[in-house]
This record gives structure tokens, C-alpha cells and sequence, in this order.
């Protein structure tokens, strides 16, 4: 499906087996850390010599999970974080070494919340060392000085874990491996926004994951590859092949995107999709600020970050989206939200109100019918871009 | 709390339809302030409200105020509301539904006039919308939000009995980085409404909201306890969720803590007169989850048509274990910080949620539990395996999308028959 000899064939692999990639770190005796959500500093388990492996909760075990694998708690949880547990449950994790849940949402607390009783009370199959990263989000001092300590503390959890101590310079090394890949992904991200890309949404998407899966210096490799702007005759965009004049250029917003298979319906259905401001994109624009103390880069970084609507405030997300769409000039916004998203739908009304083009918003969940569903959204965004 | 549709309750206690009286003359007063350009906060149930309460700065609670549209049958209207705006109405019901009547704008409907523009508006950042809701409600009103940090407690073990603990121990049972944090917030949000709102912040005048609304808890805590020993019950939870909300959302004044005390004082003369909710009690049940503000007479009718008492809600096992910080010559400021940070962790974090509500089970001898639009995986659990059964109902209790009477009615009684009975009897014999 995805091709073999294409230059993103290693970013597939990434993204579809993640615990293949864990597998070949391991064999060269290296540990690795799985992360749930986008708030895990990822620099911190670099600089300690770990691999950081940011968990796609559909790809969390090795091969097609059994249907028994579920939780009697699962109702009180959201899907994806229901198929955290049950891989817990099931000793499917057994190519991580140790899991930081990220407070990208409460949803996530609660399933720290129950691994960390299930731990407590001897109910999981293997003692997967988990820890939570709680990470504040308001931008006051307050939040800051409870950030540095959480960061230091977590950054004590992986020093522990990795058996050896993280230094200054080890953490310069993170970040800089961190920008180094960011650097990459902007270029990326300047193919897939040019005015007749060369890469597509799917494309970024998947790289976007790769990042978040590879070591550094190997994702780096395989963007390098990725082809330049070409000639709007052999564009790559679905209705751009077919006419000079490239498709409806969508930018995607709402609830985070894991699939990258959604992204695919979308493109096939018409959709040119030029950028997007879920948790999954990564246009590598959220760059490291500088400081004097590595960990101070590292708390701003995640702290005034607004990568996903949950727990953000209105104004850093609209002030965001709004750059964003800016600078990849798309003809409308698709904004899909999970109906366990309760964050993603305020930002409707504000988005309808600061941008100047048509914002399509579409409940969707996982089912066997989101295939349908957003078919039905690519031509509600057609007919909008066409409504003028 | 009057219902003007939906199950209306008879009311057991004089206190409690007293309170209701005063709650309606003293919010009168606080329409009126605001009109005259007072500032008016509207804050969550999780704020601080003894720092505004210490500086004569009227509040609302948000929570009180929902429960108030829900038993005027105003939520589905209000929640529609929110959908015109393009605004979501299907996640933190119980704090959406004051938006939905500002968006609304129908005073005339309103509940007892509406609600006064706030000049304020207060919450603690614990789900994944609440700061968008409050930044749009902001935004809609004028109003200057002062959002709180909500953080984690992320100890591998955080202990169980927090309810021995945290009344006089709290600076050493909780994380001190999570106390500094809110007592520093606490500390520059009083340096804010000083300047906002031109009120002065008197640390004798917080100390002595801080005493009062410890005093209140300890009136509570005997309440509590005398509900929970005396068979028959005097008092279900239709009668003690209003009469202990009510006086708690006046936490800390005086009123709120002679209320407490009046309360206490009739619950312990029908026990001495050996009154009960339900003479015929045959059933003690417990209720988890917010309480059906909309239809307060169904708690009685399932003890008029099955003897089934709820004896125990959140509201008054709360009061009488949640608020009590003793603060012995520390910081009144970080006893308050004491105060809120575990504010929901008591109710929704294992193992503190499931440890407590079995204790409160055992300790009011009940025989089953309805567990209403909760999330307690842990709690109906422990409860289970300590012999008391449970129902789980997916529901909220101001969405009246979610439920009706007779779905709860049929639920509850099927449940009653099948599985509590059993264990009720067994207790009556003794067993």
C-alpha cells in the first residue's frame, strides 16, 4: 500500500512498527521509553541515552491485538486511552523499558491515575515502571517554578532508569538533537506548503511520527530524501495532477489526528491537506527557546506550547492556528473532533470569527463508519471552498 | 432548593426550607450590590472562596447556580443555547449551563431574576475545557477570569486515609511543591482582587473565616456521624444536599456556621425522638455522584414505595471530612491552599476516592450504592468486594438528555430487589 522504494518507505516502517524500531535499539543494548502524548519532554530521555518512543495507541502491540483485549474500567476511558491499558494488562509493552504518561489531557491523568493503582495493588501482569509528567500550562511564574520541578524530578526518574547520571552537556545534546530534527521537519514542511507541493499531508503526517519513533540522526536521514517542489505539471496533490490549478488546500485543526490513514481518505476524496495544528502534526516550528539553563529551555518549550486544544488556553491557540493557516495559505479549514474531545469544539466559534476562510467542523470518532465520514467531510470542504 | 417541575420533595427538616428562604433573601442583596457596580465573582466550587468571603467580595458557585437552572428545568433551554453559538454542550454540564443563560439573555426566565453580570470569574484548571469555557464566558461578560492550577498528586503511593490526616496534619500528608504552588497563586490572586476591586485583604478577617469555616466542618462531622449510626436514619439525602450546600457555599461567615449548627441541632433532636426519614426503613442505600437537583422527590419515592433510604451523598460526607484544616500557628493561607488542593482527588483519585467511600459505607452501615454518572472504577470495586453491591448509572445529573425518573425509578428498584434486599436483610438479622 504504502510502496517500498519511496523516499518516506523507512517513515512508514516507523510509523506501522514501532516496536521493530524499539527491538533494533535494544540488540545494540540501548533502553527505550515510550511517551504518551506530546508533553513528554522527549529531549530528557535522549539526553540520558534512551530512546524516546512517542506511543501510537494503535500500534502498541506487536501484532493484531486480540479481541479479548479489553478492560472492565474501559467505559470510563477514552478509547485511546483504554488501549494503553489493555496493552498494560496483556504484557504487550514488553519492548519498552519504562512509560512517562504526559498530561496532554486529563484523560491521561486518570489513566495514570489506574495504572498507578493497579500497580499498587499487584493487578499488572509485569511491573512496567510508569511515571507521570504533570505539566502546568498557564504562562505565570507560578506554573513555571512547578514545571522546573516537575522537569527535575522526571529527569531524575530517567537518570534512575537509564542506570547513569544526565549532566548539562547531556542535555544540550537532546535539545540539539531535538532541533536538529525540527530543522528538518521545516523543511519538510516548506515541500508540503509550497504553492504546488511535493510532499503530501499523508507524507508529513507520517514523518511527523517518524520523528517521534526514530533516533534523531536516522529520521534526519530518511527526510532528507523527501523530493523538492516540482513543476506544477507533476504535482503531487490529488486534484492538482488532474489540473494545472492545484486542489482545495485544507488545513486540518481539532482533535488529535493519530491515523495516518484518515489523512489518506482525505487526500483520495480530493483534499490537498497543507498543514494542521493537532497534537500529531509536527511542521517543527515549536523550536527551543533560548536560556541559560537547559532545563528553563526545556520547561518554556512545553509550558507556552500549544500544540493540542486541551488544557490551552483560547488566545494561545487562536494566535497559533491563525500563523499557521497564515503561512499555508489553504482555501478552508477542516477542524474534526472526537466526541470525547472536550476541548477542540470552543475553538469553532473564535476560529470562524478570525479567519477569512470557510471552517468546516465535523464530529467524527473511530468506527468502522469514519471512512464515510470523511469522505462526507472532504465534500462538505469542497462545496464551502466553492460556495466562496 | 425548590423544584418547580420534576419530583418535588417534602421537606423533612425546618432548617432546610428555612436556609432555602434565607439563600433567596440573600441572594436579593447580591442582585442588588451588583447593580450598584459591586464587584460579583462567580466562582467554581473548587475556588477560594474564604479569600473573597474575608474581603465582603459577593460570589456565586457555579455548581449551586447549575443546580439551580437544573430544578427550574432550564438546562435542556440553556444547553440549546450553546449549540447556537457554536459552542459544545455535551462535556462539564454542571459548569456549562450558566454560559447558556447568559447567552440566553432572558433574565425575565431566568432563575430568580438571573444571574448578575459577574465582575469575576474563578475556576481551577481540572478539565480539558474548563479554561476555554471560562475564557469564552469571560469574554462574554466582561468579567476578569482568574484561572487556578490544578495539579496531580503523582506519588507512586499517596496514602488512604486522608481523612484522619489532612485536619491537622495536611502540611506533611500533602506534597509540599503542590501546597507552595496554590498557596503562591492564593498569595498573588489576593495582591489582584486588592487592586481590581479595591477591597483590603485582612489577615485577622481570613483568619477568623478560616476558624469559622473549620468550626462549620466540625458541626458537620457530628451530623455526619449521628446519620450514620442512628437506624432508622433521621434525615435521607433529600433533606441534608440542600441543607449542607446551602450553608457550605456560605463557608466561613457566620451564618454558614450557626446554619451548620442548626442542622446538627434538629438532626439530633429526631434522633432522640427516635424520627426517621422512612419509619419503615428497610433499605440504606448510598448515593455517588452529584445529586439530581431537578427531582429531589425521587430519593423519597423509593422510600415510600420500597422502604430504600439514601443515607449518604457526597455532599454531606464532604462537608464533614473535606474542609476541617487546623492551622495550629501555620499559615492560614497555605491551610486554605490545604483546603483545595485535593478538593476532587478526594472524590475521583484511587486509592483516596475508593478507600473513603468504603469507609463512609461501612461506617453508615449501608447495603448498596448508586453510583450515578461517576467515574469509579476503583470505588464500585472495593465497595463490591465489601460486600455492599453496586449500580452504575451513565448519566449527568443537570443533563436531562441523559436520564429520566423512570429509567432512574427502574433501574434503582430492579437493583433494590435483586441485589441489595439480600444484603439488607442479612444486616437487619444481625448477619
Amino acid at each position: 500500500m504504502f510502496g517500498g522504494s519511496r523516499w518516506d518507505a523507512p517513515l512508514w516502517d516507523a510509523y506501522l512498527h514501532p516496536a521493530e524500531v524499539s527491538d533494533r535499539w535494544r540488540a545494540q543494548g540501548g533502553r527505550v521509553v515510550g511517551l504518551l502524548g506530546w508533553t513528554v519532554p522527549r529531549e530528557l530521555v535522549t539526553a540520558a541515552g534512551m530512546l524516546p518512543i512517542r506511543l501510537s495507541t494503535r500500534r502498541l502491540w506487536r501484532s493484531r491485538p486480540p479481541t479479548a483485549a479489553s478492560y472492565v474500567p474501559a467505559v470510563e476511558l477514552t478509547p485511546a486511552v483504554s488501549r494503553v491499558l489493555s496493552a498494560l494488562l496483556h504484557d504487550a509493552l514488553d519492548w519498552l523499558d519504562g512509560l512517562v504518561i504526559g498530561r496532554d489531557t486529563e484523560a491521561h491523568t486518570k489513566l495514570f491515575f489506574v495504572v498507578r493503582e493497579l500497580q499498587r495493588t499487584g493487578s499488572l501482569p509485569r511491573d512496567v515502571p510508569v511515571a507521570f509528567f504533570d505539566l502546568l500550562r498557564l504562562p505565570h511564574r507560578t506554573s513555571a517554578r512547578y514545571n522546573r520541578l516537575r522537569v527535575a524530578e522526571l529527569l531524575s526518574v530517567l537518570a534512575d532508569w537509564a542506570g547513569r547520571a544526565v549532566d548539562d552537556d547531556d542535555l544540550v545534546r537532546g535539545m540539539d538533537d531535538r532541533a536538529a530534527t525540527a530543522a528538518s521537519l521545516r523543511l519538510l514542511d516548506e515541500r508540503r506548503t509550497a504553492p504546488v507541493p511535493s510532499v503530501r499531508g499523508s507524507q508529513a503526517l507520517v514523518a511527523a511520527h517518524a520523528a517521534a519513533v526514530l533516533p534523531g540522526p536516522e529520521v534526519r536521514r530518511w527526510l532528507a530524501g523527501a523530493p523538492r517542489p516540482r513543476d506544477p505539471n507533476d504535482a503531487t496533490c490529488p486534484m492538482s495532477s488532474r489540473s494545472s490549478v492545484a486542489g482545495p488546500r485544507v488545513f486540518v485543526t481539532g482533535s488529535s489526528r493519530e491515523e495516518v490513514a484518515n489523512y489518506a481518505v482525505l487526500e483520495r476524496a480530493g483534499l490537498c491537506l497543507v498543514g494542521e495544528d493537532h497534537d500529531w502534526g509536527d511542521d517543527g516550528s515549536d523550536v527551543l527557546s533560548p536560556a541559560l539553563d537547559p532545563l528553563d529551555r526545556v520547561v518554556d518549550s512545553y509550558q507556552l506550547a500549544a500544540r493540542a486544544a486541551a488544557r490551552a488556553g483560547l488566545a494561545e491557540r487562536m494566535a497559533r492556528t491563525s500563523a499557521r493557516v497564515l503561512r499555508t495559505a489553504p482555501d478552508a479549514v477542516l477542524q474534526l473532533v472526537h466526541a470525547d474531545d472536550e476541548a477542540s469544539g470552543w475553538e469553532l466559534a473564535p476560529l470562524r470569527a478570525v479567519l477569512e476562510v470557510p471552517v468546516v467542523s465535523v464530529n467524527v470518532d473511530d468506527g468502522p463508519a469514519i471512512g464515510r465520514v470523511l469522505e462526507d467531510a472532504a465534500v462538505r470542504v469542497i462545496e464551502a471552498v466553492a460556495g466562496g | 432548593m425548590a423544584e418547580s417541575a420534576g419530583m418535588r420533595r417534602r421537606a423533612v427538616l425546618d432548617c432546610s426550607e428555612s436556609f432555602a428562604r434565607y439563600q433567596r433573601e440573600w441572594f436579593e442583596g447580591v442582585r442588588a450590590r451588583a447593580k450598584t457596580g459591586e464587584p460579583f465573582a462567580v466562582l467554581s466550587a473548587d475556588a477560594p472562596h474564604e479569600i473573597y468571603r474575608a474581603m465582603d467580595i459577593d460570589y456565586v458557585v457555579v455548581q449551586w447556580w447549575s443546580s439551580l437552572i437544573a430544578a427550574k428545568q432550564l438546562g435542556p433551554v440553556y444547553l440549546a443555547r450553546l449549540a447556537d453559538a457554536g459552542y459544545p454542550n455535551d462535556h462539564d454540564q454542571y459548569n456549562v449551563l450558566p454560559l447558556g443563560e447568559v447567552l440566553a439573555d432572558e433574565p425575565a426566565s431566568a432563575p430568580w431574576g438571573g444571574l448578575p453580570r459577574p465582575t469575576i470569574l474563578q475556576t481551577s484548571l481540572s478539565t480539558d475545557g474548563m479554561r476555554q469555557l471560562f475564557e469564552v464566558w469571560a469574554a462574554r461578560t466582561g468579567a476578569v477570569f482568574y484561572p487556578l492550577e490544578h495539579s496531580v498528586d503523582v506519588r507512586a503511593d499517596p496514602g488512604e486515609t486522608w481523612w484522619e490526616d489532612l485536619p491537622h496534619d495536611w502540611d506533611r500528608f500533602l506534597p509540599a511543591d503542590r501546597l507552595d504552588l496554590l498557596a503562591d497563586e492564593l498569595a498573588a490572586l489576593v495582591r489582584a482582587l486588592e487592586e481590581t476591586t479595591g477591597r483590603r485583604f485582612s489577615e485577622s478577617r481570613f483568619g477568623e473565616v478560616m476558624d469559622l469555616a473549620n468550626r462549620q466542618a466540625e458541626h458537620n462531622r457530628a451530623t455526619r456521624d449521628l446519620v450514620a449510626v442512628t437506624i432508622p436514619a433521621p434525615v435521607s439525602v433529600a433533606d441534608t444536599m440542600p441543607a449542607v450546600m446551602i450553608p457550605q457555599w456560605h463557608r466561613g461567615s457566620q451564618w454558614g456556621y450557626e446554619a451548620a449548627g442548626r442542622l446538627r441541632s434538629e438532626v439530633e433532636e429526631r434522633v432522640a425522638a427516635g424520627a426517621g426519614a422512612c419509619p419503615n426503613e428497610r433499605v440504606r442505600l448510598m448515593w455517588l455522584g452529584r445529586g439530581l437537583w431537578s427531582s429531589m422527590g425521587l430519593y423519597q419515592w423509593f422510600e415510600d414505595e420500597l422502604g430504600a433510604v439514601f443515607v449518604w451523598s457526597m455532599y454531606l460526607g464532604l462537608a464533614a471530612d473535606g474542609y476541617l484544616r487546623y492551622i495550629d500557628g501555620r499559615d492560614p493561607l497555605r491551610a486554605l491552599a490545604a483546603r483545595l488542593v485535593p478538593m476532587g482527588d478526594v472524590l475521583r483519585m484511587p486509592p483516596w476516592s475508593s478507600a473513603w467511600h468504603v469507609k463512609e459505607a461501612q461506617l453508615h452501615q449501608i447495603d448498596g450504592a448508586v453510583s450515578f454518572g461517576e467515574d469509579d472504577y476503583f470505588s464500585a470495586a472495593r465497595l463490591e468486594s465489601a460486600g455492599v453491591p453496586v449500580l452504575s448509572i451513565r448519566a449527568d445529573n443537570v443533563d436531562r438528555r441523559t436520564w429520566t425518573e423512570a429509567s432512574v425509578r427502574d433501574a434503582v428498584s430492579e437493583f433494590v430487589e435483586a441485589r441489595v434486599e439480600p444484603v439488607a436483610a442479612r444486616r437487619r438479622d444481625g448477619g
